[in-house]
C-alpha cells in the first residue's frame, strides 16, 4: 500500500533521477553496467507450457542421449549437472519457429536462452499457482510477498525517471476488466492486469488519444488537484477513524503520485506520439472490436511495446491467461489446430490428451513467444546507451503453474532474450537442470534471483516464505554473471 | 511424498483430526451455563482451528481476510458458536469506518445499470474478503485509481441525457428548479448554486453536503462555466462537475463514523444520515435518494420520484426518526421484497423487459438478494469451470440437452432467465413467505424453471440450445410460457432445498460428472453452513485423482484414493461425508439414473458433527437437507452469514447479545427472516462505532 512517506520517497526519486546517459554503441556486455537503462519484460501463460513444444532437436538429442531413452517429461532426466549446449538451434523447437529470421526481420536465435529443468513443487502447480508463479512463494491463501516485477519496479535503476512503475496487461476468460490473480504489490496486495486493450489504451497513451479520451485526460490535472483538495480537506476534519484515515491517505498518495505521474506524461507529448500504437476507433474494422483472446492479446502488446519505446515504463507483464481461471479461453484464430477444426471450450481443449489437443496448446505458446518476439525486435531497432534497447532489456517467457493443464510444478520452461547489459547469457544457449528432487536441480526463484541482481539489487533469496523449499541461494551461474 | 512421520505433525497443526476420521476434537463441548438470562446453549464441537491461526510448518501461507476488528480478536469462523449465542452483555465494539462503494453501488448511484459501460468501474471488492459488503482495507491503490480516471468522465452522463430519451433521471427532468441550468445561456448565481447542491446531495453524496463540500464543487462549477459559457456547452460542464464530486471523498466513501457523545463503552451512535444510507445500502446496495432511471422507452422509469428512491428513508433520516426501533421495522418491510408482477426490481439488470417479464413474480432488494448470491455462492456460475457432458448419468441426452443447459448458464438464445436467477427467483418466494425461512431454504420443493414452450424445433431456429431447458430439473414434457407453469413443485425425492438446485450444485462442481464435486459441496458446507473451518490444502499435496480411475464413479474415486488414504482423510473428513449425499446429482446437477454401472449412491455416515441432531446415517441430499433444516445449529451458523453480510464484517465475541436477539426475533416471529434483519439493523452491532 502506498502511504504518505512512501510516496515522498517516490516523488523524490521521480525528482531525483537524472536522465538516462545519451547514445554511447557498445559492444554486448556480459555484466550490468551502470548507467545503463535496465529493463524488465514478462510474459506468462496461463496453465503451463508443455516442454515438448521448447526442446530444439538437438537439446533433445543430448537430453536423451544422458538420460538414455526417450524424453516424455522431465522425469526422465538423467543428467546430474547443468546441461549447456552453446548453440543448438533454437528456432526449430516448434513454439520458438518466431526466433528464426524472416523477411526483413533479425534473427533472435543468438539473442536467446532456453532454460529447462526448473521446479517449484512448492508452488503446488494445479490449474495455477496464481500469484506463486511471480512471488516464488506459495500463494493459496493470496500473495504471500510481492511478484517480481513489483520488486523490480522499484529498483532505482530499473525505474529511472518513468511515469509507471510497472503496466501490468494481458487477456484472459473473464467477465471483468481485471485480473487479480497473478501479481501482487505486497502480501496481500494483489496488482490489477488490465485484461481490455482499449483500457491500457486509454491508461497509458489517453494523453495524446484522439477524440473524447485525449480530453478527458488532458482535463485530469483539474480533477486532480479538486480531489487532492477534497482530500485533505477530509483528512484534517477526520478524527477517530484510524480506518478511515489510512483509506483517506492511501487515496491522497495515489492522486499525489497520479497528477505528478500525468504532469510527467504531459511533457512526453512527442516521444508518445512517436509510438503511440493504434487507438480504438482509429481504424475500421475497429481491431478493438476483437474477442478473440490473439487478436487481444496482438493490441496488448502494441501497448506494451510503445510504452517501452516512449520510456513509459521500464517494466511490464503481459499475462496470456495466467491466473485462476483465465486460461480457459477459447481460440477462434487457431480452429485450423483444433481437434477436427472445432473450436471447443478452453478447459476441454486442456483437458483433452489427444496429439491435436496438444497441437493446439503448442501452437498458442509459439503465438504468445511470437508478440515476445515482437517486441524484443522492436528493441533491437531502436539504439540507445550500451547499444540497442534489447540490450537493456530482458524478456521473460514462462508459465504460471509449469509444465501442463494439471501439473505438479516439476518444470518450468522459460525462454530469455536479450538483456545482455544487465548480465544475462542471451547467447543463444540452451540450458537444462536436472531434474526436480535432485540436488542440482533449481528453481525459477532463481532466474528471480538472476533478474534481481541483474536489475541492481542483488539478491539471492528472493521468494520462499519457506526457506525450508528453497534448494540453492542466488542466481544461475549458466544464465547470469 | 512425506513420509509417515512427518504427516502427524503437519495434520495436527492444520487442524485436521486424526481420530479415525470424525470432525471431532474431543466430544461435544458446552457452553459454560452463564448465559444471562437465555439458554441457548448448542452442544458443539469445534472441527479446527483457524488456518490463518496455526504456525504451518510448510510455510508460504499468505495471511489474508477481513476481520473488521483489530488484529488478534478472534473472528469468523474461529469462534465457538456456544458461546457467541450466550449474551454476558459484552458490548457490542464496531470500529469507525470510511466505506470505498463498490462497482455495483457506483454504478447505481451514478443513475446507470448492470452491463453498462459504467458499470466496469474497477471499484471491485477485494477478492479475498468473504462478503463483498466488508470494508477493510478498501481503498483506492494508484492502480485502481488511473483506471478509475477513466470511469470517472461519465459519472454524470445521466444528468445530461435529453428529458425524452433512455436513460433520463426523474431527479434532473422533474425537478423545475434544475431546468435553468439546463437550459439557460447564463444561468443565474442562485440557479447555479441550486443545480450544484442538487447534484452533490442527489447525484454523489447522498446526504446534506457540508459548506465546504459545497463551496468546492460551486467553485470548480464556476470556474467550468466560465471556459463554456454557451447552453450547447452545457453538458460537458455538468459532465465536469459531476466528475469532479465522483473524485471527492465524500462519494466514494460513506461514512460511519457516529455522532454525539460516547456511551459508557466508548461508543457513538451512527448519525441519522449515517444509519438511514447503512440500512439502506444494506438492503439496495443504493443509498436512499438513488436517482429513478428511465432506462427505455419501455422499460419505463425504475422505483422513486424526483427524489429517487427509497423516499420513505430518506424522510426517516431527515426527522430523525430511523432511530426509533419501530420506523426501522417498518422500512425493513416496506423495501425488503414481495410481489411485483412488473419486476421493476429488474430495471437495472442486463438485456431488456423480454427477459425480465420471464422472471418470476417474486423479487427481493438488491441486497438481500446478493446476500444469497454471496453465502450460497451461486451467483458467478458462469464464471465457473465449465461442464462437459452436462447430462451424463441422468435420464437425459442429446445435444439440445447439452446446449440447453450451456444456455441456461449464459442465457445467450431466447429470453428465459438463466439457473442463477431461477435460483434468486424460488428464494424471493420464501422470503416472502417469510416463515420458517431456514428450513424452507432447504426444504421447499417449489422451483423455479424455465418455459420451453416456443422453443420447441418447428418453434424456433434456436431449438438445440433451449428446447430442454427444464430437463435440468427433470422436468418432462413442455413448461407453458407462463409464471404458474414455471412453478413446479418437483417431486419429493428428487430435490429439496436450495442444497438441491441445478445452480448451488453446479456453482459447486468442477467439469466431469466423476470429479471430486463432493469435495466443493462438502467444503462448502462445512465452512458456510457449519461455520467451521477447513485447513487449506498442505502445499506438499498434489491433490488429485488418477488418470486410471477415470472410469470410475465420483464416490468410487473418492473412498478408494482418499478416505482409503489415512492422511488425505485426516482433512478430507471435514467434507466428504457432507458431500457424499449430493451424488445423486452429477456434476451440472441432474439428476442421476445411474452411476457408473451401479443405482445412485447418496448414503453417508455422519459422525462427529457439531451438533448431535446433525449425526447419524443419511440416504441423499434430500435426506440430508431436511436433517440441515432441522438444526438449530445449522440455523445459527446462517445467522452468523447474515450477519457477516449486512453488518459488513465478521462477527467477534462482543457481538454475542447481538446475535441472541437476531435468533429470538427469528423464532419468536415463526422464523422470519424480516424480523430476523429488523432486530439486527436496531442492534448495537448496527447502530454504533468506536472511535480511535
Amino acid at each position: 500500500m502506498i502511504t504518505r512517506r512512501n510516496f515522498l520517497t517516490t516523488s523524490g526519486l521521480l525528482a531525483g533521477a537524472g536522465m538516462l546517459g545519451g547514445l554511447t554503441f557498445g559492444s554486448r556486455r556480459g555484466q550490468a553496467a551502470d548507467g545503463y537503462p535496465r529493463r524488465v519484460v514478462i510474459f506468462l501463460e496461463g496453465n503451463g507450457i508443455r516442454p515438448a513444444c521448447m526442446f530444439d532437436p538437438q537439446t533433445r538429442e543430448t537430453l536423451e542421449g544422458h538420460a538414455g531413452k526417450a524424453i516424455e517429461s522431465n522425469r526422465d532426466y538423467g543428467h546430474d549437472d547443468p546441461v549447456l549446449i552453446p548453440a543448438p538451434p533454437l528456432s526449430e523447437a516448434r513454439a520458438l519457429g518466431s526466433l528464426a529470421a524472416g523477411d526483413g526481420t533479425i534473427s533472435l536465435v543468438e539473442r536467446s536462452a532456453l532454460v529447462l529443468g526448473l521446479s517449484a513443487t512448492y508452488l503446488g502447480g494445479g490449474h495455477s499457482t496464481d500469484f506463486g508463479a511471480l512471488s516464488a512463494s506459495n500463494s493459496s491463501g493470496g500473495p504471500a510477498s510481492a511478484s517480481i516485477e513489483t520488486v523490480l519496479s522499484q529498483i532505482a535503476e530499473v525505474r529511472g525517471n518513468t511515469p509507471f512503475d510497472a503496466v501490468r496487461v494481458g487477456v484472459g476468460a473473464a467477465t471483468s476488466p481485471l485480473n487479480y490473480s497473478s501479481c501482487a504489490f505486497a502480501k496481500g496486495k494483489p496488482a490489477p492486469i488490465l485484461l481490455t486493450p482499449r483500457a491500457s489504451f486509454a491508461s497509458l497513451f489517453g494523453s495524446v488519444a484522439s477524440g473524447q479520451a485525449g480530453e478527458e485526460f488532458q482535463s485530469r490535472k483539474q480533477l486532480l488537484e479538486f480531489a487532492i483538495d477534497d482530500v485533505g480537506r477530509e483528512l484534517k476534519d477526520l478524527s477517530g477513524s484510524s480506518r478511515g484515515r489510512v483509506k483517506l491517505e492511501t487515496y491522497e498518495a495515489s492522486l499525489l503520485a497520479m497528477l505528478a505521474r500525468n504532469d510527467q506524461i504531459l511533457g512526453m507529448k512527442d516521444a508518445l506520439l512517436a509510438v503511440k500504437p493504434t487507438g480504438p476507433g482509429e481504424l475500421d474494422p475497429d481491431p478493438y472490436a476483437s474477442t478473440d483472446p490473439l487478436d487481444q492479446l496482438r493490441l496488448q502488446v502494441d501497448v506494451v511495446q510503445a510504452a517501452l519505446l516512449s520510456g513509459l515504463t521500464n517494466v511490464a507483464v503481459v499475462s496470456i491467461g495466467s491466473g485462476s481461471y483465465y486460461w480457459s479461453m477459447e481460440f477462434p484464430s487457431l480452429a485450423d489446430f483444433y481437434p477436427g477444426g472445432q473450436v471447443i471450450a478452453g478447459h476441454d481443449l486442456r483437458h483433452g490428451e489427444s496429439a491435436e489437443n496438444y497441437e493446439t496448446l503448442h501452437e498458442l505458446t509459439s503465438r504468445g513467444v511470437a508478440e515476445m518476439a515482437r517486441v524484443a525486435r522492436a528493441l533491437e531497432a531502436k539504439p540507445e546507451a550500451g547499444g540497442t534497447m534489447l540490450d537493456n532489456t530482458l524478456l521473460l517467457y514462462m508459465s504460471d503453474n509449469g509444465e501442463m493443464h494439471h501439473s505438479n510444478a516439476e518444470e518450468w520452461p522459460m525462454l530469455l532474450i536479450g538483456g545482455n547489459n544487465m548480465g544475462f547469457k542471451t547467447d543463444g544457449r540452451s540450458v537444462t537442470y536436472p531434474k526436480a528432487g535432485h540436488e542440482n536441480n533449481r528453481q525459477t526463484s532463481n532466474v528471480f534471483n538472476s533478474m534481481l541482481h541483474g536489475a541492481g539489487l542483488p539478491t539471492d533469496d528472493f521468494g520462499h516464505g519457506n526457506p525450508a523449499t528453497r534448494i540453492a541461494e542466488g542466481p544461475l551461474a549458466e544464465l547470469w554473471g | 511424498m512425506r513420509t509417515r512421520a512427518s504427516i502427524l505433525p503437519l495434520l495436527l497443526a492444520l487442524g485436521c483430526p486424526q481420530d479415525g476420521g470424525t470432525a471431532s476434537d474431543g466430544g461435544p463441548g458446552t457452553s459454560d451455563g452463564t448465559s444471562a438470562g437465555t439458554d441457548t446453549t448448542v452442544p458443539t464441537t469445534s472441527a479446527g482451528t483457524s488456518s490463518s491461526e496455526t504456525d504451518d510448518p510448510t510455510g508460504d501461507t499468505g495471511d489474508t481476510g477481513d476481520t473488521g476488528e483489530p488484529p488478534g480478536e478472534p473472528s469468523g469462523n474461529d469462534l465457538d458458536q456456544n458461546a457467541l449465542f450466550t449474551c454476558r452483555d459484552q458490548p457490542a465494539l464496531p470500529p469507525a469506518d470510511l466505506r470505498l462503494l463498490d462497482r455495483y453501488e457506483w454504478t447505481r448511484n451514478v443513475g446507470s445499470w448492470l452491463s453498462s459501460d459504467l458499470a466496469n468501474n474497477p471499484l471491485y471488492p477485494r477478492p479475498e474478503h468473504r462478503y463483498s459488503t466488508y470494508s477493510d482495507d478498501e481503498a483506492l491503490d494508484p492502480s485502481v485509481l488511473g483506471l478509475y480516471l477513466d470511469s470517472v468522465g461519465g459519472a454524470a452522463d445521466s444528468w445530461t441525457i435529453g428529458k425524452w430519451d433512455g436513460g433520463r433521471l426523474r431527479t434532473v427532468h422533474e425537478d423545475p428548479e434544475c431546468q435553468c441550468f439546463l437550459e439557460d445561456a447564463a444561468p443565474s448565481s442562485d440557479c447555479v448554486r441550486y443545480f450544484v447542491r442538487r447534484y452533490l446531495e442527489f447525484g454523489a453524496l447522498f446526504r446534506p453536503a457540508s459548506e465546504a463540500q459545497f463551496d468546492a464543487l460551486l467553485a470548480f462549477t464556476e470556474g467550468a462555466l466560465a471556459g463554456a459559457p454557451d447552453v450547447e456547452s452545457r453538458p460537458a460542464v455538468i459532465k465536469r462537475l459531476g466528475a469532479a464530486a465522483w473524485m471527492s471523498t465524500g462519494a466514494l466513501h460513506r461514512p460511519e463514523l457516529g455522532a454525539g457523545e460516547p456511551d459508557e463503552h466508548g461508543r457513538l451512535q451512527l448519525g441519522d444520515w449515517e444509519l438511514a444510507q447503512a440500512i439502506a445500502y444494506a438492503l439496495t446496495r443504493t443509498p436512499a435518494g438513488v436517482p429513478s432511471v428511465n432506462r427505455s422507452y419501455n422499460a419505463g422509469f425504475s422505483k422513486g420520484d424526483v427524489d429517487g428512491d427509497l423516499g420513505s428513508i430518506l424522510d426517516a433520516a431527515r426527522d430523525g426518526t430511523i432511530k426509533d426501533p419501530e420506523v426501522v421495522a417498518k422500512l425493513v418491510e416496506e423495501h425488503i421484497g414481495g410481489i411485483d408482477e412488473e419486476r421493476r426490481d429488474l430495471l437495472f439488470e442486463p438485456h431488456d423487459e423480454r427477459y425480465w417479464e420471464t422472471h418470476s413474480e417474486y423479487w427481493m432488494a438488491h441486497g438481500v438478494r446478493e446476500f444469497f448470491r454471496e453465502w450460497l455462492d451461486y451467483g458467478v456460475l458462469a464464471a465457473q469451470t465449465p461442464k462437459v457432458e452436462v447430462a451424463a448419468t441422468s435420464a437425459w441426452s442429446g445435444y439440445a440437452v447439452e446446449n440447453s443447459y450451456q444456455n441456461q448458464i449464459v442465457g445467450f438464445y431466447g429470453y428465459e432467465s438463466t439457473l442463477d436467477y431461477q435460483l434468486d427467483d424460488m428464494i424471493a418466494r420464501i422470503l416472502d413467505a417469510d416463515q420458517d425461512v431456514f428450513a424452507n431454504l432447504l426444504t421447499s420443493r417449489m422451483f423455479y424453471t424455465p418455459a420451453t414452450a416456443g422453443y420447441q424445433e418447428n418453434e424456433t431456429s434456436i431449438w438445440k440450445s433451449t428446447a430442454e431447458a427444464n430437463r435440468v430439473y427433470n422436468v418432462p414434457g413442455i413448461t407453458a410460457q407462463t409464471r404458474e407453469a414455471r412453478w413446479i413443485e418437483l417431486p419429493q425425492n428428487e430435490r429439496a432445498g436450495v442444497l438441491t438446485h441445478p445452480a448451488w450444485l453446479g456453482a459447486h462442481a468442477l467439469s466431469f460428472e466423476n470429479d471430486p464435486n463432493l469435495v466443493h459441496r462438502g467444503k462448502w458446507i462445512r465452512e458456510e453452513l457449519l461455520c467451521q473451518n477447513v485447513p487449506d490444502l498442505p502445499i506438499t499435496v498434489d491433490a488429485k485423482l488418477s488418470e486410471a480411475s477415470k472410469s470410475q464413479s465420483a464416490r468410487q474415486r473418492m473412498s478408494e484414493q482418499v478416505d482409503a488414504d489415512p492422511y488425505c482423510a485426516g482433512c478430507h473428513a471435514l467434507m466428504n461425508p457432507l458431500g457424499y449425499p449430493f451424488e445423486i446429482y452429477n456434476h451440472a446437477g441432474f439428476l442421476r439414473v445411474e452411476d457408473h454401472g451401479g443405482p445412485p449412491d447418496g448414503t453417508s455416515n455422519l459422525v462427529g458433527m457439531p451438533s448431535p441432531e446433525l449425526d447419524g446415517p443419511v440416504t441423499s441430499a434430500i435426506d440430508f437437507s431436511q436433517r440441515l433444516a432441522n438444526s438449530r445449529y445449522a440455523k445459527r451458523c446462517f445467522m452468523r452469514q447474515a450477519f457477516r453480510y449486512f453488518t459488513g464484517r465478521e462477527e467477534t465475541m462482543h457481538d454475542a447479545c447481538t446475535m441472541v436477539a437476531i435468533e429470538k426475533a427469528y423464532d419468536d416471529s415463526g422464523g422470519s427472516f424480516t424480523e430476523m434483519l429488523i432486530a439486527l439493523f436496531n442492534s448495537d452491532s448496527f447502530q454504533t462505532r468506536v472511535p480511535d
